[in-house]
């Protein structure tokens, strides 16, 4: 017997603005975004996410430190715009709401942070191809820190998102 | 002016590749590469870098971290470093070398690494500059004499 199709939420993607990005982290501009992070240092690694362009099912936080974000350059071509998708940190896992699912999109010159507790899924391109980031996070973030929910277990939903124009 | 200040030391460019740059940082790659910090203090923020320009004096290190960039906007830069174990005084500017990035490499200062600003080769860009917050108190900073010019 297959399981029931998983029920769309479809959600609106905003630009994305240190305003509007707020309550999930900071897009990182001329001011000091802090880094906090409370469990030992922080590794950097170059990151090529695969080309993902199905609903979100699978949202995960970390508790220990907050996560930053930087397109990876690339000599002579454009910058790569890219799809953010977030939920607030005070979203539980017992109560998650899909309807509290934000997405912004960077224009792929933006460096950006998870708050510490922020949901999110791994940014992609909007052109669906690979991308490819430098990941600045807690050495034990991945390991011990991590909460991960499947939507549709949990509410029956998958999130899906429209583009802005 | 006076001859002693028109002397410099002429320093060739060279790529910036992981393997040259060993002694002085890392290039991001995909291994992940731990990076040193005071517990707690690593800040991020954007950086407008400045023109090239023809001379280098104050040359800087921090002891409290590993500073990270990130090129996000722009072009080429230029990377002017020295290696950390020369001490501040009888600093040797001979010992200086400049690494050319074409911009689609991220990189880092090790903790000690004497080094300047990056510099935008084409007069403009903007990287990420991750870096710990109290970095001025952990700060060394010295006038080199004679001063380095950087062959492009």
């Amino acid at each position: 017997m297959s399981a029931p199709a998983p029920r769309l939420v479809t959600l609106k993607a905003e630009p994305l603005t240190p305003e509007a990005y707020a309550p999930f982290g900071s897009v990182v501009d001329l001011g000091r975004a802090q880094l906090h992070c409370n469990d030992g240092q922080y590794f950097v690694e170059m990151l090529t996410l695969p080309p993902r362009t199905e609903p979100v099912r699978r949202i995960n936080r970390h508790f220990d430190c907050v996560q930053l974000f930087a397109p990876h350059p690339q000599a002579g071509t454009r910058p790569k715009p890219m799809l953010i998708v977030v939920a607030p940190p005070w979203l539980s896992a017992e109560r998650f709401d899909p309807n509290q699912v934000r997405a912004f999109v960077a224009d792929g010159t933006q460096a950006f942070t998870f708050n510490i507790g922020t949901w999110h899924i791994g940014p992609r391109a909007l052109d669906g191809t690979p991308l490819t980031l430098v990941n600045v996070q807690g050495e034990r973030s991945n390991e011990e820190h991590t909460e991960e929910i499947d939507l549709v277990e949990l509410t029956g939903s998958a999130v899906e998102f429209e583009l802005p124009a | 002016m006076s001859a002693l200040q028109d002397t410099v030391i002429r320093v060739k460019a060279e790529p910036l590749t992981a393997e040259a740059y060993a002694p002085f940082g890392i290039v991001v790659a995909a291994p992940r590469h731990r990076l040193q910090c005071e517990p707690g203090q690593y800040t991020a923020r954007l950086h407008q870098l400045e023109p090239v320009g023809d001379r280098f004096v104050r040359i800087n290190r921090h002891f409290d971290h590993e500073q990270l960039f990130v090129p996000l906007t722009g072009g080429p830069l230029l990377l002017v470093v020295a290696p950390k174990e020369l001490s501040g005084e009888g600093f040797d500017p001979g010992q200086v070398r400049a690494f050319v990035n074409d911009g689609s490499l991220a990189w880092t200062y090790g903790v000690g690494v004497w080094h300047f600003a990056p510099r935008a080769i084409d007069g403009q860009a903007a990287v990420l500059n991750v870096q710990g917050s109290r970095y001025l108190a952990h700060t060394e900073i010295i006038a080199m004499e004679p001063a380095v010019a950087v062959e492009l």
